[in-house]
């Protein structure tokens, strides 16, 4: 991220509201990435990705003068790819069940770790480089939804905690917690392969 | 929590690598490109500003063009409102306009006030039908319902409407009886005006009680003639005297007809005639009074009892 930087994303997002069209393109290019992986981890298609990740950024533009830098420009384009997915979500019916972390006896929770467990069964039939991709993804997939969210803003948008508890709209302790089950997790599940690859 | 799993990091970041389509960039960048050249836009709240602007103006012209037809609608309301209004004292103004432009002719021009009273009742006479009662507006609903009725034995009703929705009451019939009754009672007297004053008034006597009682009768309620003043009257007398001692020509039988029009107007309110021929009789005109005294025991019907004493002892 360019934020705290003479170019940086709030300065190129303003220098864009004022007419510069370059400033865009350098903005654009620092963040696509990013925002498209985001939207395609959490919607899991690769053609309704595209359409998310261009509607973003058609709303980024459109909303491109009323831009304030009240909050960094990753805070601002990864709430805008949310509230994008969520209406996708309300629109194809696909709405999270329940939160891992809302689990007060633990079975559900044991359930997925045992789901996660089981992808590591059979490590010695991996090629390992390939498999370490596949497995990674397969890893994220498996995650209850807030956790995958949690961790993608955390390492694809890097986010804070403070701001992805804002974006999300929970506490802060919350996000702490989906991290810490995420991360588990998906250590578990790259567990022996890691071991292999490294 | 902050702190990331170096490893998951660098394993996250080695094997997630999609990025989106080249044509979507593409397609991105010129739509950014495209926005920045078309203009600056305040925001996207401005999408929709142009409709709202428009929404006012929209309601604007709406309520002008009711406004307008309203406005083209109220002149035609207020003169049928006008031509009913015209219509219902159809008698009562006949004599006014027939006292009082003699009377205005007789005091801006002095000299001649016979000649210039015959002119203008002669052009009152010749637009008679129209200025005494509004016979265009109640003859033409009756004509065009007797068109009406021709079209309808030909079956060529089906398009024509009604005139007026108030032709019924346009349409009164007692006025236009009570003209047409005048114009036949007058026609013999205008015959036999031209012997003397004296015989016209013998004809009127013997007109049957029934017929001069019918006068005031079939003169519609809310008409009644207001009691002209006496000194356009006296000077009516006065030239219709001037008329018959000349014995002069059918201008002034036409003239003496209308004084004795008057005569059966003032025939409607006899109170104010009694009025009218005791202020005769108190301003030292006698002969005057006499005379109105001896027409108005002709035409009322009941003129012995309406007559206090000392009009009774007025003989001529």
């Amino acid at each position: 991220m360019a934020a705290g930087s003479a170019d940086s994303d709030e300065d190129l997002m303003l220098a864009y509201g004022a007419g510069e069209a370059g400033a865009f393109d350098k903005l654009y290019a620092r963040h696509k990435g990013g925002v498209y992986r985001y939207i395609l981890r959490q919607c899991r298609n690769a053609g309704i990705a595209d359409e998310l990740f261009q509607d973003v950024w058609m709303n980024a533009i459109r909303v491109r003068a009323s831009y304030a830098p009240t909050a960094k420009f990753t805070t601002w384009i990864y709430t805008l790819a949310h509230n994008r997915l969520v209406d996708h979500w309300r629109a194809s019916g696909h709405m999270k069940v329940a939160s891992i972390d809302d689990d007060e006896n633990g079975e559900a929770r044991d359930i997925v770790e045992s789901i996660a467990g089981a992808a590591n069964d059979e490590p010695e039939t991996r090629v390992l480089s390939g498999e370490l991709g596949a497995q990674l993804k397969h890893a994220l997939e498996a995650l209850p939804d807030e956790q995958r969210h949690a961790f993608l803003l955390q390492y694809e948008g890097g986010l804070s905690l403070g701001e992805i508890a804002e974006l999300t709209g929970v506490g802060m302790e919350t996000v702490k917690s989906r991290l810490r089950y995420a991360t588990a997790k998906l250590r578990s599940a790259l567990g022996s392969v890691r071991q292999a690859w490294k | 929590m902050n702190e990331r799993d170096p490893d998951l990091h660098k394993l996250y970041r080695e094997h997630s690598r999609e990025e989106p389509p080249s044509a979507l960039d593409a397609a991105i960048l010129a739509a950014a490109h495209r926005a920045v050249v078309s203009g600056p836009r305040k925001g996207g709240g401005e999408a929709t500003r142009p409709q709202r602007w428009w929404m006012p103006l929209a309601a604007a012209a709406a309520i002008g063009v009711v406004a307008i037809g309203i406005v083209q609608q109220a002149p035609k309301e207020t003169a049928i409102d006008a031509t009913s209004v015209a219509t219902a004292p159809a008698t009562a103004p006949s004599s006014a306009p027939v006292q009082q432009a003699p009377a205005a002719a007789a005091e801006s021009q002095p000299a001649p006030p016979a000649d210039v009273g015959v002119l203008a009742k002669k052009q009152k006479e010749g637009e008679a039908p129209a200025s005494r009662t509004p016979p265009p507006v109640a003859n033409a609903p009756k004509r065009a319902s007797e068109e009406k009725l021709a079209a309808a034995r030909e079956n060529k009703v089906a398009a024509e409407p009604v005139p007026f929705p108030a032709a019924p009451a346009l349409q009164k019939p007692a006025p236009q009886k009570t003209e047409a009754d005048a114009t036949k009672r007058d026609a013999p007297m205008e015959q036999s005006f031209a012997e003397s004053r004296k015989d016209t008034a013998r004809d009127e006597r013997q007109v049957p009680a029934g017929a001069v009682a019918q006068a005031p009768a079939a003169a519609p309620a809310p008409a009644p003639a207001p009691a002209p003043p006496p000194a356009s009257v006296a000077r009516l007398r006065a030239q219709s005297d001037a008329a018959s001692s000349a014995g002069q020509s059918g201008k002034m039988l036409s003239e003496q007809k209308n004084v004795e029009e008057d005569m059966r107007t003032l025939a409607r309110d006899p109170d104010a005639w009694i009025v009218r021929i005791r202020k005769l009789r108190d301003d030292g005109n006698v002969a005057q009074a006499q005379r109105e005294l001896k027409e108005f025991r002709a035409l009322v019907p009941d003129a012995e009892r309406r007559l206090p004493p000392d009009l009774r002892s007025l003989q001529p």
